[in-house]
C-alpha cells in the first residue's frame, strides 16, 4: 500500500467518524434526553435514602469497587463512610437534580447529579452485592452533564437569549457536540445486550435455546417472585422456545439500531417486549433501560413537523 | 474469461459467506452430533473461498467487500484452516493451538456482525445524511473519552470480577439447563377471626421477615413441625398489624420439570392458632 493510499483511507476514516459522532445539528434531542431521563431518575428510578443507607452498616474493609476506592484514596475512610457524609451527598446530588430538570447551570447541575449517584450507588454494591438496571443509566446522566443538554429549553437558555451572542441558545442554534453523549449512549447499550447475548451463546450454545432452559430460569425465578405469568409461560414449552430464540436475537443484533435509524423502530419494540416479558415473568425490573430508549428517538425531526421555520412564518 | 471470473465470485461469496457461518455455529454449537459435521464443511468452505481467491485474475477486486476486506476475510479461512490442521496433528491443546482457535472464532463473530449490520443496511437502506466538519481539538479530546469510555466498558467484559461500577458485565443466566429440576414454593394464608372471614395470603412483609428467612424457615417449619414454632409465630403476629386469625394454612407446592413437562404437587396443612393469643390479637386490634 502506497503512503497517499493510506492518507486517504484515513482521511475517509476520520470524516466517516466526525460525520457518525459530531454532525452539524440542533440541540433538541439532548435537551429533551435531559427533561424526560433526570425526573424519571429523581421520581422513578434513584434509590430511597433509607436503602442507600443500608451499606453503612456494613464493614468498610470490604469495599471492592474501584470508583469507591479512588474516592477513599483522597478522602478519609472514616470521612466518607459516615451517614453525615454520605447524606449530604445524597441531598447535594438531589437538589443539584432539581436544577438539572429545569435547566439551571444545566451542564454542572447534571454531572453533579450523574456523578453524586454513581457514587452513592458505587458504594452501595462495594459489598458483594451487584445489579445491573442502574449502571447505563449513570454513565449516561454523566455524559448528558458533559455535553450542552442545556442549550435549549432551560433557564440558562432562556438567560442565554437575551445575552451577546443569543444565535447560540435556543431550539434553533446548531452545533456539533449535542449528538456524541446520544451516539455513545447507544453504543453502550448495544455492547451490554451483545455481551448477555453472546454470554449466551458461548456460556449455553445452542443449548440455550432447548425450550428447558427457559422453562428453568423462569421457574426458579417464580418461586422466589411468584409473578403468575412465569408459571403460565414454563407450562408452554414451545412458547420457552420461541421466547428464547427472540431473546438471544434481540440482544445480539440490537447494536444495529445504533448504526442503521430505520430499524430502531423494530429493534425497540423487540427490545420493550423483551423487557416487558423479562418484567411479567421474573420480576426483573430493566425499567431503566426502557427509558433510555428515548435516546434512541429523534425529536428534532418531530420538532420540525410541529413548528413552522422562522423564515418561511416571516415570508 | 468474464463467465469464469463470474463463477469464481460466486465460489468466493458462498465459500465466505458459508465458511463464516458455519464458523458462527461451531463456536456456539454444544451438540456433539453436529459439531463434527460442522466443522468438515467450515474446512471445505474454507478452501473453496481461498482457492477462488488465488485462482482469480483480478484478486476479486470488483468484490462488494472491497479488495482489503477480502484479503482478511481469506486470512480467517487460512487461520482455521492451520487451526484444524494442528488439531489433526497435535490433539492435545498447547497454549498456541488454543489461541489459534480463539482467533479464529473472534474473527467469526466479528465477521458474523459486520454481516448483520451489512444485511439490515441493505434492508433498510443507509445512514441519514450528516453534514461534517473537519475534525478540531475539541473532537479529538471528546474522541478521546469516546474510546476511554467504550474501551472501559469493553474491558468489564474479560474481567472475572465486576468492580468498575458503573462499567460491568451483563452475563445474565448465561448457562443452559437440560437436566430435570425440582423446585419447592411456599405460601402462607390465614383465616381471619372477624368478620367478614376470608383467606388472606401472609407475606414476607407482613412478618417483617426477609424473603429467604421466611421461605426457608418459617413456612417449612410450620409445614413441618407446627407445634414447635407456632406460639413464636402467633406472638409475631401479634405484633405485627395482621388482623385477627383463627388458623392458618401452610402451602407447599412441588414443580418437578421432567423431559419440558412441569408437574405440580401441592400440599397443604391446616394450623389452628392458640385461643388465648388470638385472644388478645383480636382485643389489640379492636
Amino acid at each position: 500500500m502506497r503512503p497517499s493510499d493510506l492518507t486517504v483511507s484515513s482521511r475517509v476514516w476520520a470524516r466517516s467518524w466526525v460525520r457518525f459522532w459530531f454532525p452539524t445539528t440542533t440541540v433538541v434531542s439532548l435537551a429533551i434526553c435531559r427533561i424526560v431521563l433526570v425526573p424519571a431518575w429523581l421520581l422513578l428510578f434513584a434509590k430511597p435514602w433509607d436503602q442507600l443507607a443500608v451499606a453503612l452498616t456494613y464493614d468498610p474493609a470490604r469495599i471492592d469497587q474501584e470508583l469507591i476506592l479512588v474516592i477513599l484514596s483522597l478522602i478519609p475512610v472514616e470521612t466518607f463512610h459516615s451517614y453525615e457524609f454520605l447524606h449530604s451527598l445524597w441531598l447535594l446530588t438531589n437538589v443539584a437534580g432539581v436544577l438539572a430538570v429545569v435547566g439551571l447551570f444545566t451542564r454542572t447541575s447534571v454531572l453533579v447529579f450523574g456523578l453524586g449517584h454513581s457514587v452513592l450507588i458505587a458504594h452501595l454494591w462495594s459489598y458483594g452485592e451487584l445489579h445491573h438496571p442502574e449502571a447505563l443509566y449513570c454513565v449516561a446522566l454523566v455524559l448528558m452533564g458533559l455535553s450542552p443538554s442545556g442549550r435549549c429549553y432551560s433557564i440558562d437558555s432562556w438567560i442565554g437569549r437575551r445575552s451577546q451572542h443569543p444565535e447560540r441558545w435556543g431550539p434553533d442554534a446548531k452545533i456539533d457536540t449535542a449528538t456524541w453523549p446520544l451516539r455513545l449512549v447507544q453504543c453502550l447499550l448495544g455492547i451490554a445486550y451483545f455481551s448477555s447475548g453472546s454470554a449466551k451463546m458461548l456460556d449455553g450454545g445452542l443449548a440455550w435455546w432447548n425450550g428447558a432452559t427457559l422453562q428453568t430460569i423462569v421457574l426458579v425465578d417464580y418461586v422466589r417472585f411468584g409473578m403468575p405469568a412465569g408459571l403460565w409461560l414454563v407450562r408452554n414449552f414451545w412458547l420457552c422456545v420461541a421466547a428464547s430464540v427472540v431473546t438471544v436475537i434481540v440482544e445480539l443484533f440490537f447494536f444495529v439500531a445504533v448504526f442503521v435509524p430505520a430499524s430502531r423502530k423494530y429493534v425497540l419494540m423487540g427490545g420493550l417486549a423483551l423487557h416487558i416479558g423479562i418484567y411479567l415473568t421474573m420480576a426483573a425490573p430493566f425499567f431503566t433501560w426502557m427509558a433510555m430508549y428515548v435516546i434512541f428517538i429523534n425529536f428534532e425531526k418531530i420538532r420540525q413537523q410541529f413548528v413552522v421555520p422562522q423564515t418561511a412564518a416571516s415570508g | 474469461m468474464a463467465c469464469r471470473e463470474q463463477t469464481l465470485r460466486a465460489a468466493f461469496g458462498v465459500g465466505a459467506v458459508g465458511f463464516i457461518l458455519t464458523r458462527w455455529l461451531l463456536s456456539v454449537c454444544n451438540l456433539p452430533g453436529v459439531c463434527g459435521w460442522l466443522s468438515g464443511i467450515s474446512t471445505l468452505l474454507a478452501v473453496v473461498c481461498i482457492v477462488s481467491h488465488l485462482t482469480s485474475a483480478t484478486q476479486l477486486r470488483s468484490a462488494i467487500l472491497g479488495r482489503s476486506v477480502s484479503r482478511l476475510l481469506v486470512l480467517t479461512c487460512a487461520l482455521s484452516l492451520v487451526d484444524d490442521a494442528l488439531g489433526v496433528a497435535e490433539p492435545g491443546r498447547f497454549w498456541w493451538q488454543a489461541g489459534f482457535a480463539e482467533a479464529v472464532e473472534l474473527l467469526a463473530w466479528t465477521w458474523f456482525m459486520c454481516g448483520g449490520l451489512m444485511a439490515a443496511r441493505w434492508l433498510w437502506g443507509g445512514l441519514s445524511p450528516a453534514t461534517t466538519s473537519p475534525v478540531g481539538v475539541r473532537q479529538l479530546l471528546i474522541s478521546a473519552l469516546i474510546f476511554l469510555v467504550i474501551g472501559l466498558q469493553v474491558r468489564v467484559l474479560f474481567m472475572t470480577r465486576p468492580v468498575m461500577w458503573p462499567f460491568i458485565d451483563y452475563p445474565l443466566y448465561g448457562a443452559a439447563h437440560g437436566t430435570p429440576i425440582r423446585a419447592v414454593h411456599h405460601r402462607l394464608y390465614g383465616l381471619t377471626s372477624q368478620e367478614p372471614v376470608a383467606f388472606v395470603e401472609i407475606t414476607a412483609d407482613d412478618l417483617g421477615a426477609s424473603w429467604f428467612v421466611y421461605h426457608t424457615q418459617v413456612i417449612p417449619q410450620l409445614f413441618n413441625r407446627p407445634s414447635d414454632v407456632i406460639e413464636d409465630f402467633q406472638q409475631t403476629l401479634v405484633n405485627s398489624d395482621f388482623p385477627p386469625l383463627q388458623l392458618i394454612v401452610p402451602e407447599r407446592t412441588t414443580f418437578a420439570l421432567v423431559n419440558s413437562r412441569l408437574e405440580e404437587f401441592a400440599e397443604r396443612r391446616v394450623v389452628r392458632l392458640a385461643s388465648d393469643l388470638a385472644r388478645s390479637a383480636e382485643a389489640r386490634f379492636r
